[in-house]
């Protein structure tokens, strides 16, 4: 079931009355919450219900197992036993295809030549976010930082959460599992705010993201037949589209928690106002940042070895999260690149520099900051292209005819409608940056109550470019 | 929680009011805003689906212009004919496209199939009428919901580019580059025992053909010569198998209107791009000698069939 889905609008409100209807009984209300959310996921696909539940029962077990045994060898297997059955899964479902096919291109460099037969195997719908999430619990259980639960149905619903099951943002078991044991209070303030966090979350992705999509997939698909400047605004367009598609889905996520009395943690900050790239990895899918950061990086080591240590964990950072979005080795180059941007930051030990949101005590940048906004604006853009492409060879044509004679002329789309959208989004979200989310405080305090006026608008806009369901593009992954 | 929903209600409410009162004001200013008018100025229109598109190359007859379309049911054609009759003083002669696929009762559904609507309402929403509005939403909401989002979104652009002309969106003679005829053929075999299903058991169409009939109320009304006219098919096509039922109609529903029946245009394999349609070849071929018929005075004969079949042989 999609978020943008006539089937969602009438899902949420029949959900969330029963769920307030059951507030005396928690069990109830997580029994509900598990329960929405097989439907939920079942309407893509039931077969792949039996996945994650038995992905649940598999953590559920080794959580209790853990915990019971004193043995370090024992609660070291049965952590492994739950990772290698996540990542098994994981494996199978999204990378078998892609080893066998470099495994038979290995072998024909070496002049042995196989024939290489897809395995059919469909994709199971946010595989790579709840596997994560899920792993986070075991972990955690076997460094003693959380104590495994007792109750299954409060497990279940936390592994199923239904507005972050496929596509995040990706939980810490120790943030959002206690969140099932509590008694939750129907909470006026954090619902409202709940409403507006979907409505933006939705402006994001059906007026912005569906309509940047449509332009980036006509140039991307036919680039040898644009200019230079046309594909430049290509990627800038798919540079908008996978921004408000995937920060859309989870504002629309937090905010459809917040009215069940959940608090999600924040996946994005603002990440195009970043002034450097170290700052847009701390504003662009902050949960799989710093997942990466608490269940890899810091394990292997972290910043504290020497400047070897440093560079060699930046780049597996990077490339495992390249990895983590595809089967591709353009995600993979996505990845390094990042990484080589990062490198230069990371060894003069200025990667720490922009930790509060740029011009915050201010209503404009200064010059400087408008550069370095620009400059990491570019680096971003570019990098985007590798990310979209359908294969390197697909990227690097794409980066040859941006090269070409016509680079300076006028671009051959012009969409100005999109163009004003745009400036309007980047407008809102300049305004509010310093909030949570760009419209948490837009307005509300205006005397005449324009607010209302303004959510109007933005509803009429997602009505009139809502026609078309798209999926996001996140449940790829 | 009450005040909460309650907010969301009235909001939601408000909303959809204030929604259905834009859009009533979109629909009336593109109506007033939108442009019909042709630069030439033909004598002679043809209106109608795929068959008509595909045969009448507009730039080979004088004072004649295309506005057929892919799969058009009589529903939208309607809606079509009425906005460049009343803006075209020109016209003198409406041809429409009535031919064997027309009466199939699947005409009916194909008015408000998934495709149907989100391709063609918002390109005429703004000319509908409240009738027809009823018949789409009733028939498939969601896809009307739909396709009205896509309608409205349309207007505004609309408006944004400054840009009112609809006669350029409605259709046009098809340039078919296909030759598929003889391996339909060689598929298709023999055709075994065409059995003609008794006819009152036909599955007839009802609620398109009846904008058939609105169709040419309409171009009476206004002083057009409407005619009736069914374009070259290949011999073996398929739909042709209904020929009782077709003549049923035709002089049952229609004796009223005068038909000219092109059925047998002599054309080759080679002069079609598949069994219903004419390639550009054919169209070519089709075209050049509809030119010469209107020229040698078809219209102001009173036997206007034997008139065809005579300039036929």
């Amino acid at each position: 079931m999609l978020f943008n889905s006539i089937d969602f609008a009438i899902f949420l409100p029949i959900v969330f009355t029963l769920y307030w209807l059951l507030k005396v009984q928690l069990k109830l209300q997580n029994l509900l919450i598990a329960v929405a959310s097989y439907v939920f996921y079942g309407m893509w696909d039931w077969r792949f219900l039996f996945l994650i539940l038995f992905s649940t029962v598999v953590d559920y077990t080794m959580g209790i197992l853990i915990e019971r045994n004193d043995s370090h060898q024992k609660r070291k297997l049965f952590l492994w036993i739950s990772i290698l059955v996540n990542l098994g899964f994981l494996g199978y479902f999204k990378y078998s295809n892609f080893f066998l096919e470099n495994f038979v291109n290995a072998f024909s460099f070496f002049g042995q030549e196989l024939k290489f037969r897809g395995l059919e195997i469909v994709l199971p719908v946010g595989i790579s976010f709840y596997t994560f999430q899920t792993l986070s619990y075991t972990i955690d259980v076997y460094r003693e930082k959380l104590t495994p639960t007792k109750d299954f149905i409060a497990f279940t619903a936390f592994v199923s959460f239904f507005p972050q099951l496929v596509a995040g943002p990706i939980e810490r078991a120790t943030h959002l599992l206690p969140q099932f044991y509590r008694k939750r209070k129907f909470d006026y303030g954090l619902a409202v705010n709940g409403m507006r966090q979907i409505l933006w979350g939705l402006f994001k992705k059906v007026v912005i993201a569906d309509n940047c999509a449509q332009f980036a997939n006509q140039i991307f698909n036919n680039y040898e037949d644009y200019s230079g400047s046309t594909l430049i605004l290509g990627a800038v367009f798919f540079t908008f589209q996978i921004y408000g598609d995937f920060s859309g889905y989870s504002d629309i996520a937090i905010g459809t928690s917040r009215l069940f009395g959940f608090d999600l943690m924040r996946n994005f900050a603002y990440p195009y106002f970043s002034r450097d790239i170290a700052e847009f990895w701390r504003r662009w899918h902050i949960s799989l940042s710093t997942w990466f950061r608490d269940y890899l990086y810091i394990p292997l080591g972290g910043s504290r070895g020497g400047t070897w240590m440093k560079v060699r964990n930046t780049f597996i950072i990077f490339l495992v999260s390249g990895f983590w979005h595809g089967a591709n080795w353009t995600f993979i180059v996505w990845g390094a690149l990042n990484a080589l941007y990062f490198l230069p930051l990371l060894l003069r030990g200025n990667n720490r520099n922009h930790l509060e949101v740029v011009a915050y005590d201010r209503r404009l940048p200064s010059f400087k900051e408008l550069l370095q906004i620009g400059a990491t604006f570019v680096l971003t853009v570019f990098a985007w292209i590798f990310f979209r492409a359908e294969n390197l060879q697909h990227a690097f044509n794409y980066i040859y005819h941006i090269f070409s004679k016509d680079l300076f002329s006028i671009p051959d789309i012009r969409p100005s409608y999109l163009m004003s959208l745009l400036l309007l989004v980047v407008v809102i979200e300049w305004l509010g940056r310093r909030n949570q989310f760009a419209i948490e405080n837009l307005l509300i305090y205006s005397k005449y109550r324009f607010h209302y006026l303004f959510y109007f608008v933005l509803c009429y806009l997602i009505f009139i470019f809502g026609g078309q369901e798209q999926e996001f593009i996140y449940f790829q992954f | 929680m009450k005040k909460f929903i309650l907010k969301i209600v009235v909001f939601l409410v408000t909303s959809l009011l204030v929604t259905v009162v834009i859009n009533f004001a979109l629909n009336s200013y593109t109506r007033s805003r939108s442009k019909f008018k042709m630069e030439k100025q033909p004598k002679s229109i043809v209106v109608g689906h795929s068959h008509p598109e595909c045969a009448f190359n507009d730039s080979l007859i004088q004072d004649f212009n295309n506005f057929s379309n892919s799969g058009e049911t009589y529903f939208y054609t309607y809606v079509k004919t009425k906005k460049i009759i009343l803006n075209n003083e020109s016209i003198e002669n409406v041809f429409v496209e009535f031919t064997n696929n027309n009466i199939y009762k699947s005409r009916d559904s194909l008015i408000f199939n998934d495709k149907n609507i989100n391709y063609r309402y918002p390109k005429l929403d703004a000319f509908l009428e409240k009738k027809q509005q009823e018949i789409l939403l009733k028939n498939n909401i969601t896809a009307y919901l739909n396709a009205l989002s896509q309608s409205k979104k349309k207007q505004i652009l609309r408006i944004f580019e400054s840009d009112f002309n609809f006669i350029d969106e409605f259709g046009g003679y098809l340039y078919l580059k296909r030759f598929k005829t003889d391996s339909l053929l060689n598929n298709i075999g023999e055709r075994k025992n065409l059995k003609e299903k008794a006819i009152n058991s036909f599955p007839f169409s009802k609620l398109d053909l009846s904008y058939l009939r609105k169709i040419i109320e309409f171009c009476e009304k206004n002083h057009r010569k409407v005619y009736l006219i069914r374009s070259p098919q290949h011999p073996r096509n398929r739909t042709m198998k209904n020929e009782i039922a077709f003549q049923y109609i035709l002089h049952e529903e229609f004796n009223d209107v005068e038909f000219l029946d092109f059925v047998n245009f002599p054309l080759k394999n080679s002069e079609y791009g598949d069994l219903g349609h004419l390639n550009y070849l054919g169209a070519e071929k089709f075209s050049s000698w509809v030119d010469l018929l209107l020229k040698n005075g078809l219209l102001r004969e009173r036997d206007k069939q034997s008139f065809i079949n005579y300039q036929m042989e």
